[in-house]
């Protein structure tokens, strides 16, 4: 069952991964795209907290070997995962309210670091944008692992 | 407590990382990754691109035809002026060569600040290389390995290019802002800047010759400090254009080859002749 659970993330984010870089990036209009990787990190922090850390790592170091700096998006996502999981306990997980308001600090934290100084407007509009996707893909989440 | 153990083993795996990622060892491993990961990008890319191919290809081909006509008045103008060349003794230019390659690997930034090429050493590419579209410039190379090499593009906020307004030559320098987009700096308040003009590159700087396309004026004010206009553009490639860019090489000075065989396109490692036969355009009947 762990096993099954396990491969089903792992493909999940492959999927992500590869939407986020290729599909996802084209198909936008403006400079801001809702982030796939954040909501799978803060997602199994939440609702997975044992295996959220080794993701977190491994997703973030695959989106930086694209990128002009090593290391920071594998950093700042472990980071994120470690503190989420600390408050997993104290939120009601199941509400969309407190769900969104992880997804939009995770956001939030992961664009003011990487994009530090020059946080924009379009940054928080990208946050906004991973926030309501986020919450509908956490919805779905939840049913296939009902299911399961 | 296992929980915090494993957080400071990853925390302490991405700070190596950050760390061996300065070094040159480090650099080499992730172009390596980027190039063993490349499919994973490329062919999702290749399903999207899929999806609007036949309205690309329709369009491709009325401007190919059109390109066609101008190909034609071109080469007329071509054999003119390398005649009054020769009657004025004119010294030639330095003939430019273009190497056709492909987009392997892009970064996951929102502006796309590098790519990843499939030609490096073997094709002769040298970091500091032009790097263009069909549209205008695209980006330089920084980086080169025996078989790809690493393009800064324009959206690189560390990228700098000298430009011109190419109505009124006003100079000035182009560069990338985070959260503005394209901007022409260093353009004092008075100069000859309207929304609209075409900028250019002015060739100075020794990288990118003189006269590609940047990008059109879309927005001009007063910057901050009321010294200089800021002066917003819109570059004419786009960040994703598509998977086919082209390197400009610069042949050697020592080479005779006439004006009319300059630039030659390698594609897949050969050499074309320039002399492009007529085309043979089909339009597909609208729908």
């Amino acid at each position: 069952m762990i096993k099954t659970r396990i491969t089903f993330f792992i493909l999940i984010a492959i999927c992500f991964c590869v939407i986020q870089s290729g599909i996802l990036r084209m198909a936008a209009s403006s400079h801001a795209t809702p982030n796939l990787i954040i909501i799978l990190i803060v997602y199994l922090a939440l609702f997975h907290d044992k295996s959220s850390m080794s993701f977190s790592f491994f997703m973030g170091f695959y989106t930086d070997i694209y990128s002009s700096s090593l290391g920071y998006n594998a950093l700042i996502y472990t980071v994120i995962a470690y503190l989420l999981g600390l408050s997993s306990n104290y939120i009601y997980k199941a509400n969309p309210l407190s769900q969104g308001a992880a997804l939009f600090i995770a956001s939030s934290l992961h664009n003011f670091v990487i994009h530090f100084p020059s946080f924009s407007k379009s940054n928080i509009l990208e946050s906004l944008y991973t926030t309501i996707l986020g919450i509908v893909i956490f919805f779905l989440l939840r049913r296939i692992e009902k299911i399961e | 407590m296992k929980r915090n153990y494993q957080f400071f083993i990853f925390l302490a795996l991405s700070i190596g990382i950050i760390v061996l990622g300065k070094t040159e060892p480090g650099r080499k491993t992730q172009i390596f990754l980027a190039q063993t990961l490349s499919p994973l990008q490329k062919y999702p890319s290749l399903l999207s691109s899929l999806l609007s191919i036949r309205k690309e290809n329709k369009m491709l081909k009325k401007e190919l035809a059109n390109l066609y006509l101008e190909y034609s008045k071109l080469l007329d103008l071509k054999y003119e002026n390398e005649h009054l060349r020769k009657l004025l003794k004119f010294r030639e230019k330095a003939p430019y060569q273009l190497v056709v390659c492909e987009v392997i690997g892009r970064s996951f930034d929102m502006e796309v600040s590098r790519v990843l090429i499939d030609k490096g050493d073997d094709a002769s590419i040298e970091p500091n290389m032009p790097c263009i579209t069909l549209n205008g410039i695209y980006g330089k190379v920084v980086k080169t390995e025996p078989h790809t090499a690493l393009v800064q593009t324009i959206f690189d906020f560390g990228f700098r290019v000298s430009a011109q307004d190419a109505r009124s030559n006003v100079q000035g320098i182009v560069k990338w802002k985070r959260g503005v987009g394209c901007i022409l700096d260093n353009v004092p308040i008075g100069a000859d800047v309207k929304v609209g003009d075409r900028i250019i590159t002015s060739g100075i700087g020794g990288i990118f010759p003189k006269g590609l396309n940047i990008g059109e004026v879309t927005h001009i004010e007063i910057g901050k400090r009321r010294l200089f206009y800021s002066i917003k553009l819109k570059p004419y490639t786009e960040a994703y254009p598509s998977d086919i860019l082209v390197i400009i090489k610069e042949k050697s000075k020592k080479s005779s080859v006439s004006v009319s065989s300059r630039i030659n396109v390698e594609l897949t490692g050969k050499t074309l002749n320039p002399k492009i036969p007529k085309p043979k355009i089909r339009f597909e009947s609208e729908e």
